[in-house]
């Protein structure tokens, strides 16, 4: 497991016309942790990920993973989306064995991919496609897929956005259940605060243009409960004032 | 977890449901065409029989296919030879069409330099440049084969194109995160993912197919369905004319249903 530092991270999508994204942001994630970041549509929560994945490689500032600088595209990073993107003619197995088919090995991947079916809830649809699973399984293999990489470091982008509101529960359920089997520093980005509380090891509230993190949150009860839940409300309540007084 | 599996599999169902009653209404969708085409014909011999029109200005239906059952051993030939110069030209333009659709997708500077060229190529019209091929290429195949390629080129690239700059960018940039290779992105993602367009545009081409063969045929050849049609109409054969018509049509649905067939198979899932 490995850690990550961003120093001084300044990005605009164009410089002349608008004020930056970010201005000399920093951010520290330690080997293994869970690190949610949480904010309003269009603060900068998804750029940044897309910074950190290699799509966006304009930008000043220095990104190290244990310790080793890297720009652009690199194999520290492994990107889920909102979406599945699953590619619609391949079946589940192909789909999540996609990286070693990329680097030539399909038959290493293929195997690992079969021994983790279970774990992600996929087994019996290795050979479906995925129009014939529900929005939840499709997530699953997705998220099998961002698994499968050897990447150090999960890049969680509204994992389950897309999904209503019982089967994002049982989605999160899922990933707390996984998540020593994973492994791996994570950086979730979302808007949903319980999503957040129940995931994270610590959450950095971001708003604000150019964005700053206004507030470091740690996170109590992960259940589903009432109690749990009702455990949750004040630090929910904290969180939502912090980004809320960005807005009004 | 059990439940979503309960969804996935009604979801199948639903799916299978769907898409029998998609085939059922899909065998009935063929009535209504047959139904006004048959009615067309029937119209078609009563007037030509009540009005005693003679064969050489309109020949009634039952005449052209009685010339068409006679002329069968004839048609099947020149059909023969117009099938030959089709497949290969629209093969021709299937390979160029990809290539350089790939090219124009990959390169935006080459886009942006040959894309109008083949827009404002449509404008001229294919009868006006086949005598031109004649001249250069002589009386072979060769002509008729460029002619077929003219035609069903632009219908494949475009599509082609279409598709693969219509591919999901999120998707491409997760390959890409992946390590994938500019070559490697194409094979996994943007030619798959374009491949319902480019078989849009391969139907076209392939009903056009046949058209350009017979044109490049009625200006220069010994042989073909363009060569008997000309022919046959000079010596005022109206019937044996509507009779190659009929060939021509058959073998346009040929080529069509081929690649229906083949975007069926391929585009299974």
């Amino acid at each position: 497991m490995t850690d990550l530092k961003i120093e001084n991270l300044t990005f605009a999508y164009d410089e002349r016309s608008e004020a930056p994204i970010f201005e000399r942001l920093n951010l520290t994630a330690a080997p293994g942790e869970f690190l949610s970041i949480l904010g309003p549509s269009g603060c900068g929560k998804s750029t940044l990920l897309n910074i950190l994945s290699g799509a966006l490689t304009s930008y000043d500032g220095r990104i190290a993973v244990g310790g080793e600088t890297t720009r652009g595209i690199s194999s520290h990073f492994a990107c889920m989306p909102q979406d599945d993107l699953l590619i619609p003619r391949r079946n589940i197995l192909d789909n999540a064995c996609l990286y070693g088919t990329l680097h030539g090995k399909k038959k290493e991947y293929r195997a690992m991919a079969m021994k983790n079916m279970e774990l992600f809830g996929l087994s019996g649809y290795e050979r479906a496609y995925p129009s014939q699973l529900s929005g939840g399984m499709r997530q699953r293999a997705a998220f099998l897929r961002t698994a499968l990489c050897p990447a150090d470091i999960m890049l969680l982008d509204e994992p389950f956005g897309a999904l209503d509101v019982i089967t994002r529960g049982d989605m999160q359920d899922w990933l707390l259940s996984v998540r020593g089997e994973l492994n791996r520093t994570t950086i979730l980005v979302t808007h949903d605060i319980d999503e957040a509380i129940r995931l994270s090891d610590r959450i950095l509230a971001m708003k604000g243009r150019p964005a700053i993190f206004a507030g470091e949150f740690i996170p109590g009860p992960k259940g589903r409960q009432r109690e749990e839940r009702l455990a949750r409300a004040p630090l929910w309540e904290k969180i939502y004032a912090c980004l809320q007084s960005e807005t009004r | 977890m059990k439940r979503e599996s309960v969804q996935a599999k009604t979801k199948r169902t639903d799916i299978l449901g769907e898409s029998r009653a998609k085939d059922a209404r899909g065998r009935f969708a063929i009535i209504p065409p047959v139904a006004v085409f048959t009615g067309a014909l029937v119209v078609w011999e009563i007037v030509v029989r009540l009005r005693d029109i003679p064969k050489y200005v309109l020949p009634a239906p039952a005449a052209v296919f009685a010339a068409f059952a006679e002329d069968a051993p004839a048609l099947a030939h020149h059909s023969a030879v117009t099938l030959g110069e089709t497949v290969v030209g629209l093969l021709i333009s299937v390979a160029v069409a990809m290539i350089t659709a790939v090219l124009m997708d990959a390169f935006a500077k080459f886009r942006e330099a040959v894309y109008p060229l083949l827009v404002v190529s449509q404008t001229i019209p294919v009868i006006v440049l086949a005598p031109l091929f004649i001249i250069y290429l002589g009386f072979g195949a060769a002509p008729k084969i460029l002619t077929v390629v003219l035609m069903c080129y632009f219908p494949i690239a475009v599509n082609f194109l279409d598709g693969m700059r219509r591919t999901d960018i999120g998707l491409v940039n997760l390959v890409r995160s992946f390590g994938a290779k500019p070559l490697q992105i194409y094979a996994t993602v943007k030619i798959p993912m374009a491949l319902p367009s480019f078989f849009s545009g391969l139907r076209i081409a392939a009903t056009y197919s046949i058209m350009g063969a017979v044109v490049g045929e009625w200006l220069s050849s010994d042989s073909g369905l363009g060569y008997y049609m000309l022919r046959v109409k000079n010596g005022y054969q109206l019937d044996r004319v509507f009779a190659t018509i009929l060939a021509i049509i058959l073998l346009s649905l040929l080529m069509n249903g081929i690649v229906r067939l083949l975007s069926s198979i391929i585009l299974k899932q």
